[in-house]
This record gives structure tokens, C-alpha cells and sequence, in this order.
């Protein structure tokens, strides 16, 4: 009796709202369900922030869509799950996201870890989904399939655009980064490049603290003793801020140069107590870009979050954008269509240039950044000075090298 | 030969942080007879405090100092409140639920931290004297490190006579030989283990926040210090303040030397000499044969 009642009781609702629906709304597009966009990302865990400058991105991109009358005049919805840096939760958010949320597209998760798990749910339910921030080279080798899209330089592209960029006047080489896959693979693509381009050069040294080591005083010791030209650091985030400071004290940034991977979020994190002169690698840098897009991207960016945006922002506001152009090209949620329409894209984005991805690997032919850290009196934090833009089609693997990856 | 002194002295370095941190950590093991898991909590909130303080002071030398007293005793406040409220309650039960009450409260605090603090890392800076660094033998070596070693030894040294001179100490003492007898002889042990805990505490507190300007501050760095701080108790004999410093040294130094043999290894190192001490002197190498 009960079920009954709550039944009718829906029904009338239900009926009522239509009648309003009707009254209010005349055209078709109304009715129009939304495009849902699935973001898998690690908003917990030692990448969160990074997260965050993600999530932001792809939601202020969401708004200016949505704000121009959507795609095919529907709007666009983003849900937002939390992986944690797990990649089983990776999977099964994603799975949900596909399953029960419905979502038609998905972008990029966080680390590289949940980066290969998020790619594989979109492999099984053949997905489309464009990747923001994970690099792991295995993402466009063994673990490539059509319907997926990245616009991170690779882990291969970063190390080698490192070895590129550097002064060939660097002889010994000294290396430190943390114990873990990434910064194997890193070092070894590095030494690979400098083979080719620097052949004098030679890796002298290399140091390998764990993630998250609180104390470098002893690998900052035993990097002097070896006299190096020059420090490659594959160290990032807290743990880049904890080299940093204790490196200062010993004099490293004024006996030997120093060359390293550089998030935003760490220069902002370390404000005026990042010394200057450092050889700053960057992925996305809002900096990196003068003028165009990219202006009017840091206004609305901080007009709306009150903070300058990270890499990570301008690479997922980039990706989102170029996913929506994709589905205004295909005028469809077709997975099929939509994969057709991004593989011949020519996608105007934030950081100038045309971005189009190769047919091997739907790697976007993206740019990465090598500067000198300095101050910039607009930003309250340091910025990179002299900046070389050092492009994809001069580092990244060739169709051949990838083919023989996937073997 | 100049290298290999500049790496021990930086190994001493921080063997005194790790010495302040753990000689609480071995206090409280000793007494309270509780594997104190929530104690690299401390640590910790003793470094995002120091974070707040140094920025609400403007850094500098004001701010520096403030944080050294502020810091530790904010923790201690936490400490107490923990001890009296929540380890008391189940003191008379099973080891095994102490166990799990210290561990449930690190993950409270770690997520306490992260609603006060956020998820980000912080960067204290030094003030600007001790910036610098010091020249031995012509190597560079930083001030601040200077700093911590004299105050570890001075901790160390106040450790020593607070436990042989005072009332407190030797009932402390007293406590961690035969808990029983003491509470049998008329001591108040409810407000013994208050205080051990409380000064326990406070110095996982003054540990964070002498560290905070050294590294960066983030979730996590709870857990790095509480493996080593075990590992130093466990080296250094439990309840055993100078075992405390020994351990902590040992550590210290083995690491950094370690990082000079074979760095490939050095992560390694603790815990070969965790083994061999357990296995060739379990009780540690100051501790007492139960």
C-alpha cells in the first residue's frame, strides 16, 4: 500500500515536472542530456596538489564551454573521482565512472602508477580518454591501444630534451633521484642522449635516495666529493625542497651547476629561498608562453581560484579543450568518431604552436622548457629566466624505437 | 680524508634529531610499557606548528626561536590530553590494544593535519645566522647543523641529570626496572605516566620543529621517523635514554658512510644493524636483560 502511494506520488511529480518542463522550454536542446567527462586523479596522497591544479584546469575549460552553449548544445558535466595514488582504485573508480556513472569520455589521472591502470579500463570498454599529467614511456609502448591520447612530454621526451638543452661544456656528470622506476628509466634515456649529443660526456655519479628522505646531507656530500660539472636531479616535489635547503648550506648551487626536473608547485613552495641560477626543466610552465592564449588563461584562471596556475592546469585546461574540439569535429559521443576526429586534430592551445598527435603512439608532439631560475617582479615566487623551448619532434622516440618498444 | 669527516659530522647531525625524537619515544616504551606508534605524529604536528609560527612571526630569528618553545609545548599539551583521556582508559588490557589506539591515532592526526594544514609541502626557512656554514678543514659545513649537534648534546646532557638527580627521574627510572613495585611503594603512577608521556612528547615536539627548517614539511613524515626512531630504540636498549643517543648515532653515521661505501645499499644499513643487534644482543647494546 505504501509502495503504492510513493509510486503514484512520483507519478504525478514526475508529470507535474514535465508539464513545467514543457511550459518553460520549447526547444529540443533542453531535453539534451549532458556530456559526462570521468577525471580519475589522485586528490590524497604526496601528487594531491598536482591534482588539484588538474582538476581546476579541466573545470575552468568545462565552464568557458559550457558558458559558449555547450557541444551540439549540450552541456558538459565533470565527475571527479579520488584514485589516492592507488592504482587499484584507479581501476574500479574508472570502471564505475564507465559502468554506472555513463561517462563518455575520460580524462588524464595524476601519477604515471594509476596513469597505466586508468589506460587500461579504457582499453577494456574502449573509451577514449586524453592523459594530463601521467608520462611513464610504457603509457605510449607496450601499453599503447587506439583510444588513447596524451599531451605530457614522456618521460623518454623530458630526459632526453634534459640532455639536448644542456651546454655541451659539461663534462662530469653527477646524478641523484629517488629509488624508483621512473628515475631509472630517467637517467638511463638521459645517458643514452648525452651519448649521442655530448659524447665526451659521462655520468660520473649516481645517487639514489628513497622517496620521501628526509635528510640528503650525506648524498649532497658524497655529490661534492665527486667534483661534477653539473647535477642532474630527478628529484621532485617535497623532496626537491628538502635537497634544496640542506644543498644551500654546503655551497652546492655556487661550486657546481645544477640541472633539474621543476614542477611550479615547488617554486611556489619554496617562494624567495629557491637560489637562483638553477637549470630549471619544466613541462607546461604558464610562464614558458608570452602573450595570447595563454594572458588570458592565467586571468580567468586566477579571477576564478585566486592562484596562478600550475603545469598541471595549463596541461589539463589544454587537454579538456582539445577533447571538446575533438567531439564538436565528430558532432557525435561516438567513441569511434570522436578517436577518428582527435587523431587528425589541429588543436590551438595555451602554449602557442599547433597540436596535432602522430598516428604510432597518440603522443601530442607537446613542448617541454629548460630555464635558469630568477626572479620575475610579477610573481611573488621564482621564475625561470632565459627559457628554451625545446620541441617533441626533436626528442621523442622515433616511430621505429616505439615499434620496437611494443616487441 | 676532509669528505669523510664532513660525511660523519653530517651523520651526527642527524643522529641528534633522531636522538631527541627517539629518547621520548624510549621513555614512554620503557615506562608505559606502549610501542608509542602516534609519537612520529608529534613529530610531525610539531613541524606544520613550527610552519605557522615561523610565517606568523615572519621568519627570522624571533620567529625561529618561538617556534623552539611553541612547537614542543603545543604537543605536549596534545600528549597529555592523549595519555589521560585515551591511553588510560585501556592501560590494564592487552598490549594489543594499545597497539591499535596508538596506530588509529596517527591516521587521526595525519587526516586532523591535512583539514588544518592541507595537503601541501611546507618549507621553513632558517634564520638568516644560521644560514651560512661553518669551514672545517676548508669543507663547508652548515651552521644549523652545528646548532643541532650542540643541542642534542645539551638535551642529552639535561636527559642525564633530570633521570640520576631528580625526584622524577629516579622514580622514572625506578618505573622502567619494575613498574609494579613502584606503583607497590606508594608512587603515583597515573601521574608518572602523564608525565613520561607528556615529556615524551615534547620531545618528539622539539624534534619537529628543529627539523622542520632542515627538510620539507609533508604528510608522511610521520612515518619515515617513527621506523627509525623504533629502530634506534630498539639498538639502544628500551627505557634507556643514553642507548637512545648511541643507537641514534650509530644510525646516523651508518647511513651516511654507508651512502659513501655503497649507496646502493645505504637504505639498507639500519636494518642489518637492527638484525645484528637483535640477534646478538636483543636487549640492545645499553639495554637491561629482562
Amino acid at each position: 500500500m505504501t509502495s503504492f502511494g510513493t509510486l503514484t506520488r512520483r507519478g504525478v511529480t514526475a508529470l507535474l515536472a514535465a508539464a513545467l518542463g514543457a511550459g518553460a522550454f520549447t526547444g529540443a536542446q533542453a531535453q539534451q542530456p549532458p556530456i559526462k567527462i570521468g577525471l580519475t586523479t589522485d586528490l590524497t596522497g604526496i601528487a594531491a596538489a598536482y591534482a588539484r591544479g588538474q582538476v581546476n584546469g579541466v573545470e575552468l575549460a568545462i565552464a568557458e564551454i559550457n558558458a559558449a552553449g555547450g557541444i551540439m548544445g549540450r552541456k558538459l558535466e565533470l565527475l571527479v573521482r579520488d584514485s589516492q595514488l592507488r592504482p587499484e582504485l584507479g581501476t574500479s573508480h574508472t570502471r564505475d565512472l564507465i559502468t554506472r556513472e555513463k561517462v563518455d569520455f575520460l580524462i588524464g589521472p595524476d601519477a604515471s602508477s594509476v596513469g597505466v591502470a586508468v589506460s587500461a579500463v579504457a582499453k577494456q570498454y574502449k573509451k577514449v580518454v586524453v592523459m594530463t599529467i601521467p608520462n611513464t614511456p610504457r603509457l605510449v609502448g607496450e601499453l599503447y591501444h587506439p583510444h588513447f591520447f596524451t599531451i605530457v612530454p614522456s618521460g623518454t621526451m623530458l630526459a632526453r630534451a634534459m640532455a639536448e638543452g644542456l651546454d655541451k661544456k659539461y663534462k662530469s656528470i653527477a646524478f641523484i633521484g629517488g629509488d624508483y622506476e621512473a628515475s631509472h628509466q630517467a637517467v638511463k634515456y638521459f645517458g643514452d642522449w648525452l651519448a649521442k649529443v655530448n659524447p665526451e660526456a659521462k655520468i660520473t655519479n649516481t645517487q639514489w635516495p628513497k622517496l620521501g628522505e628526509p635528510d640528503f646531507t650525506p648524498y649532497i656530500t658524497q655529490l661534492l666529493s665527486s667534483k661534477p660539472d653539473l647535477i642532474f636531479s630527478y628529484l621532485w616535489g617535497s623532496d626537491l625542497i628538502a635537497f634544496i635547503k640542506q644543498a644551500k648550506s654546503y655551497g652546492l648551487f655556487e661550486r657546481t651547476k645544477f640541472a633539474t626536473l621543476l614542477f611550479l608547485d615547488d617554486l611556489r613552495a619554496l617562494g624567495s629561498e629557491m637560489p637562483d641560477g638553477i637549470l630549471g626543466q619544466m613541462y607546461a610552465p604558464p610562464f614558458g608562453t608570452k602573450g595570447g592564449k595563454m594572458d588570458t588563461f592565467i586571468q580567468a584562471f586566477n579571477a576564478k581560484y585566486n592562484a596562478y596556475p600550475s603545469d598541471w592546469a595549463v596541461m589539463a585546461y589544454d587537454g579538456m579543450m582539445l577533447l571538446a574540439q575533438g567531439i564538436k569535429a565528430a558532432n557525435s559521443v561516438d567513441q569511434e568518431a570522436v578517436r577518428t576526429a582527435l587523431e587528425g586534430i589541429k588543436y590551438e592551445g595555451l602554449q602557442g604552436g599547433v597540436t596535432t598527435f602522430r598516428e604510432v603512439d597518440h603522443q601530442g608532439n607537446v613542448p617541454s622548457f629548460l630555464g635558469v631560475t630568477g626572479k620575475d617582479d610579477k610573481l611573488p615566487f621564482k621564475t625561470l629566466v632565459d627559457i628554451k623551448r625545446i620541441e617533441a619532434d626533436k626528442v621523442w622516440p622515433t616511430p621505429q624505437e616505439i615499434l620496437a618498444e611494443r616487441k | 680524508m676532509t669528505d669523510v669527516l664532513i660525511q660523519i659530522l653530517s651523520g651526527v647531525s642527524r643522529g641528534m634529531v633522531l636522538f631527541i625524537v627517539a629518547s621520548g619515544l624510549t621513555l614512554i616504551f620503557g615506562v608505559l610499557r606502549v610501542a608509542n606508534f602516534a609519537h612520529g605524529s608529534f613529530y610531525m604536528v610539531a613541524a606544520f606548528v613550527t610552519y605557522t609560527v615561523t610565517r606568523m612571526a615572519g621568519g627570522g630569528m624571533p620567529g625561529f626561536l618561538a617556534s623552539l618553545v611553541i612547537a614542543p609545548l603545543c604537543v605536549a599539551a596534545l600528549g597529555a590530553a592523549i595519555e589521560m583521556l585515551l591511553l588510560r582508559r585501556i592501560q590494564h588490557r592487552d598490549h594489543f590494544y594499545q597497539l591499535i589506539l596508538t596506530f588509529a591515532i596517527t591516521l587521526i592526526v595525519a587526516d586532523g593535519v591535512k583539514m588544518i594544514w592541507g595537503r601541501d609541502y611546507r618549507s621553513v626557512p632558517r634564520p638568516q645566522l644560521l644560514e651560512g656554514s661553518i669551514s672545517i678543514f676548508g669543507s663547508p659545513f652548515p651552521s644549523y647543523y652545528v646548532l643541532l649537534i650542540v643541542i642534542g648534546l645539551v638535551i642529552a646532557l639535561a636527559l642525564r641529570l633530570m633521570l640520576e638527580r631528580t625526584r622524577f627521574g629516579k622514580t622514572l627510572r625506578a618505573a622502567v626496572a619494575d613498574g609494579e613495585m613502584v606503583g607497590a611503594l606508594g608512587v603515583n603512577v597515573p601521574l608518572l605516566y602523564t608525565g613520561v608521556f607528556t615529556l615524551g612528547a615534547w620531545l618528539a615536539g622539539l624534534g619537529g620543529a628543529l627539523a622542520a627548517p632542515v627538510g620539507s614539511i609533508a604528510i608522511g613524515i610521520d612515518n619515515s621517523i617513527i621506523i627509525e626512531s623504533f629502530a634506534v630504540v630498539i639498538i639502544g636498549g628500551v627505557g634507556s635514554v643514553s642507548g637512545a643517543l648511541v643507537g641514534a648515532l650509530v644510525i646516523g653515521v651508518l647511513q651516511a658512510i654507508g651512502i659513501m661505501v655503497a649507496p646502493r645499499l645505504a637504505i639498507a644499513f639500519i636494518f642489518i644493524a637492527l638484525c645484528a643487534v637483535l640477534l646478538l644482543r636483543p636487549q640492545g647494546l645499553l639495554g637491561r636483560r629482562a
